[in-house]
């Protein structure tokens, strides 16, 4: 028998062999890369539908920049843009500014808490209180309940109801958060604060025409470019304060009270 | 090829199982983040971890990044590195709830499409269950991370990665192996 020839044909099966996995390897691999690169594909396709969708959907989501604000809010440019002055604004003093959403349980809490505190601190003249509203909690739930009461509040402030009806609201929660308030609800909560005659028709017409929406929404975009994510969130002279200063409204005063004017 | 592909019954079930659950996790939380941009990047600023310029970006890359796997797992594909990248994401928001915890934030973790504001009783309850559960999906991504082959996948090429000589690494449907 002809050694040479058999090892020959062996070399030759073996060359075959390798040739056919090294073919099959390479088609493995495009099968791989291509179900992979469609699976890429459709991640994309995905992401673009979502971003077009978010995209034409909330239009009534973005600030304008011509929104009517209600007597006395601080304008776009200001620091505290949208910002409410609890009372007279008193200079060289600390300035306790406190973004609030009417909707959120913890600001409900913090308010049955803390109100007095922050109110006396105002009303003596010893901090300058600004209340900073936002409706970002509407996002979590169905309906517009921050934002209508944001306006509501708005047109309260515009009646010379400005403390009573931000208490109010907040003194009202519902069980459920998101049940909110209808605007029905948010007129009562006016008449019960007292605006009657020729105001209270004023303030039914502000609440039901939603007028001062535009300034809820313009507040809550400046509390997202400020990295603002949570309420309450307090800040003395732009600086956050640390949750120590929330375990009692000792604690807060002094922290306050601590952190002297703000630095001009 | 005389030796049996087909992976250990129970074992294979078992991986299986943990593969669609995961991948039924990752899609689900992925697509209610896609399609809720603002509320996605609220619960990326509540953990305020990273600078703000970030929020936006992470607020649509990561649930791409968890729809990808999620399709990937769904299908058995890539099973291995699918399903250690998604361990990486979990132990990624264990390691924010830890950090939003000791530091004393209260937040809704934002993983399945909420995120904002919450009340602060209840949050170490809330805290200690989230966190049980995202370890709970570490440990189903290890588990494939070892044993990557399951039933219900397509066809797909062996892995580049795997030792043609173990059993457990061949892959299952034996389609594009010749016999």
């Amino acid at each position: 028998m002809a050694r040479p020839d058999d090892n020959r044909a062996r070399r030759r099966a073996a060359e075959a062999r390798a040739a056919a996995e090294a073919a099959e390897k390479r088609r493995r691999r495009i099968i791989n890369a291509s179900i992979g690169a469609l699976l890429v594909v459709v991640v994309v396709a995905l992401v673009g539908g979502a971003w077009w969708s978010t995209k034409s959907g909330k239009t009534d989501g973005q600030p304008s920049p011509d929104a009517a604000l209600p007597q006395g809010v601080m304008p776009a440019n200001d620091p505290y843009a949208y910002g409410v002055d609890a009372t007279k604004a008193v200079a060289g003093k600390p300035v306790l500014s406190i973004w609030e959403d009417f909707q959120c349980p913890a600001c409900g809490k913090f308010e049955a808490a803390y109100a007095p505190t922050v109110m006396e601190l105002a009303k003596s003249g010893a901090a300058r209180v600004i209340w900073r509203p936002t409706s970002f909690l509407d996002s979590n739930f169905p309906g517009e309940n921050s934002k209508r009461a944001v306006a509501a509040w708005g047109c309260a402030i515009d009646a010379g109801k400005k403390d009573e009806f931000h208490q109010i609201v907040f003194a009202n929660q519902p069980q459920v958060e998101g049940q909110g308030w209808s605007n029905d609800q948010l007129i009562a909560f006016g008449q019960q604060v007292g605006i009657k005659g020729d105001q209270l028709v004023n303030f039914q017409q502000c609440v039901s025409s939603g007028k001062y929406t535009g300034w809820s929404v313009n507040s809550t975009d400046a509390m997202r470019s400020t990295g603002v994510s949570s309420t309450p969130a307090l800040y003395v002279n732009g600086q956050e304060l640390p949750d120590s200063a929330l375990k009692s409204p000792e604690a807060l005063k002094k922290a306050v009270l601590d952190a002297g004017a703000p630095k001009q | 090829m005389s030796r049996s592909n087909q992976p250990h019954a129970v074992t294979a079930w078992i991986g299986t199982a943990f593969r669609l659950v995961l991948a039924f996790v990752l899609l689900y939380a992925g697509v209610a983040k896609l399609f809720d941009f603002e509320t996605s990047r609220q619960a990326v600023l509540a953990y305020r971890v990273l600078p703000v310029s970030m929020a936006s970006g992470v607020a649509i890359g990561l649930p791409a990044l968890e729809v990808l796997l999620g399709l990937a797992l769904v299908l058995g594909f890539a099973v291995r590195w699918a399903a250690a990248a998604t361990a990486v994401v979990m132990l990624a928001f264990i390691a924010g709830i830890v950090s939003v915890w000791v530091r004393g934030y209260s937040i809704d973790c934002g993983c399945f499409g909420g995120g904002g504001s919450v009340s602060p009783e209840g949050k170490d309850v809330r805290y200690t269950l989230e966190i049980l559960r995202d370890t709970a999906f570490v440990l189903m991504a290890v588990w494939l991370i070892v044993r990557p082959v399951t039933r219900l996948a397509i066809p797909t090429a062996r892995p580049a990665y795997s030792d043609p000589t173990d059993v457990d690494d061949q892959d299952q449907q034996g389609v594009l192996d010749h016999g």
